[in-house]
């Protein structure tokens, strides 16, 4: 579920092959909604249902897009934070300054849902990003695969409520859901109060959540 | 008096005792006032009831629901007669008869048995809306059908809600009297206008205010990020909020604490607080109501006259004196400088 202004950011998903995406587009440039909106689509709908993971093959579809957002969209460039919920495990990418965040509730399911990995981000001194899709600047995509188990909470971000809503604080709007599945309401609910909290916390910028609850069992 | 002069005096004939008799509007008014607050409760619980079901109880108990709408419709052409009439006689009084009458018919707050909570904006007002039924007339048999057990069913309601919201810190600020300047209570668009006064306030941003104050000290330039408090003698007390800041007017008219500059998502408004002793008027012409809010727009500074005392006069003139009597006070926004606050994600360009 995601919370996003009509501004330049933008959340996509397929639930079909359980592919998401959320894209930040830079705001010093005009196009660049425009630029987050085509790529969180391109990158949802480019991977099938798949079992096998290929890294050359994720590294291809996103540098082609790069090359696509470079050509459509000129003088633009966005941030990218993809998940792909494959059967036996996760698939995680970044670049820019996005958060992608996965929490796992401890002790299998009964303890409190604490941050399990937290993907780089690509920043310069100044907090700014140093490469983004899309601008002259893009030459490594950040991946993780983890192998599952359990329950996971992918929590996806722009830099604006990334930085103001910390660790701790998603991790106790998190435990609100304990080990019960949550609805797509109650998912919706959580992304917009934890919203809210980062506009009431100061956030100027462009402000998306989104949370992915998924449940892995051995079969 | 002794113990049987009480029946005596209440079974005498003496005619300086006089039984006022209920008027007919009265008479309506307490027959239907219970089955309104039947009505309402059942629809806003059904409403509740429905909605809940798709959260967690966990999320239940964090958050509430506000009542977005309720459509009360009466159930037949005699009832709707006499209840429009019965509004229509009491707003040619009181113009917010209505809201009042509605006031105390609604609850605070309604609960369901899971956890849900519906609470009630201090603002809000139902809808009464006049149906297909409402223009029919019962035929005989039909006014013993309608009622199950006897009673006559003379009200239907449909209640709406929005939300679940997450539950925040009250605030003072908005009691049961404030009032919300119309410019704000229109925007319905966004989530955040639905929440109630208590919501928006603990959702405060800073807002940096270009404050003029000519009083007895000359004409002095401030320039504060809001809440801001200013007055005579300004001081946080428990309604503001410890970070508040205060600005001192100097003059002869002008109460301790005058007006309250507040941010509510993005917006800046203004209010006379509800302990001060005078108000302000308005280059319009307006005199600030007591607790209700007024947008400071961002287009055009506002020019406030201080020392207005509306108790004393119904139809108050602009003060005609010198500033250390009659301070003005001008406000408006402070531009942001893009180049100062800016807050856009620069394009990383490859270095030569």
């Amino acid at each position: 579920m995601a919370d996003s202004d009509k501004g330049f950011d933008s959340f996509s998903s397929n639930e079909i092959t359980y592919n998401f995406a959320l894209c930040d587009g830079a705001n010093s440039c005009a196009g660049s909604g425009y630029a987050a909106k085509w790529l969180s689509a391109f990158m949802v709908d480019q991977f099938q249902k798949t079992e096998i993971f290929d890294y050359k093959e994720l590294n291809n579809v996103f540098f082609r897009a790069h090359n696509e957002v470079k050509r459509n969209f000129p003088e633009t460039g966005s941030t990218l934070a993809y998940v792909s919920a494959l059967p036996d495990r996760l698939v995680l990418a970044s670049i820019g300054d996005s958060y992608l965040q996965i929490f796992q509730p401890k002790f299998w399911k009964f303890g409190r849902w604490n941050l399990f990995l937290d993907m780089p981000r690509d920043l310069d001194h100044l907090g700014n990003p140093t490469q983004l899709v899309g601008s002259e600047v893009c030459h490594t995509l950040n991946i993780s695969e983890i192998n599952t188990h359990g329950i996971y909470c992918v929590v996806m971000m722009s830099d604006g409520p990334g930085l103001v809503l910390d660790e701790a604080y998603i991790s106790k709007r998190l435990n609100t859901l304990g080990r019960l599945k949550p609805s797509k309401d109650d998912l919706h609910y959580l992304c917009l109060s934890m919203a809210q909290e980062a506009l009431s916390r100061g956030c100027l910028d462009d402000t998306s959540v989104a949370v992915i609850w998924l449940n892995y069992t051995k079969s | 008096m002794k113990f049987f002069d009480i029946f005596k005096s209440t079974n005498s004939k003496d005619p300086n005792y006089e039984i006022l008799k209920t008027r007919v509007t009265d008479e309506f008014a307490d027959s239907i006032q219970l089955e309104l607050k039947s009505v309402a409760a059942e629809a806003i619980k059904l409403a509740l009831e429905e909605r809940e079901n798709k959260y967690m109880r966990s999320i239940l108990d964090e958050s509430y629901f506000l009542l977005d709408s309720l459509v009360i419709l009466p159930k037949d052409r005699e009832i709707a007669k006499k209840f429009d009439d019965f509004l229509i006689t009491h707003e040619s009084v009181d113009e917010d008869f209505k809201k009042h009458f509605f006031q105390k018919i609604l609850q605070k707050e309604y609960r369901s048995q899971r956890g849900g909570v519906v609470h009630i904006s201090v603002n809000f007002s139902p809808t009464v809306q006049l149906g297909q039924s409402s223009l029919e007339n019962l035929t005989q048999e039909e006014g013993f059908q309608v009622s199950m057990k006897g009673r006559r069913i003379s009200f239907e309601a449909q209640a709406n809600l929005c939300g679940p919201f997450k539950k925040e810190k009250s605030s003072k600020i908005f009691s049961s009297s404030s009032q919300v300047d119309s410019d704000f209570s229109n925007n319905s668009s966004s989530i955040e206008s639905k929440h109630d006064g208590k919501n928006l306030i603990s959702n405060l941003n800073a807002s940096k205010i270009n404050i003029k104050i000519y009083d007895s000290n000359g004409v002095t330039v401030h320039q504060s990020i809001t809440p801001i408090l200013l007055g005579r003698e300004p001081s946080v007390n428990s309604s503001l909020s410890a970070d508040t800041s205060l600005l001192r007017i100097d003059s002869r008219y002008v109460s301790r604490h005058q007006l309250v500059l507040v941010n509510i998502f993005g917006d800046c408004f203004y209010y006379v607080p509800e302990h001060a002793s005078l108000t302000c008027m308005r280059a319009d012409g307006s005199v600030l109501e007591k607790m209700k809010l007024y947008k400071l727009s961002s287009e055009h500074a506002e020019t406030l006259n201080l020392g207005i005392d509306s108790l004393k006069n119904n139809f108050p003139s602009r003060p005609e004196g010198s500033s250390s009597d009659y301070a003005i006070v001008d406000l408006s926004l402070s531009v942001a400088d893009p180049h100062l606050n800016h807050v856009g994600t620069p394009r990383p360009r490859a270095v030569p």
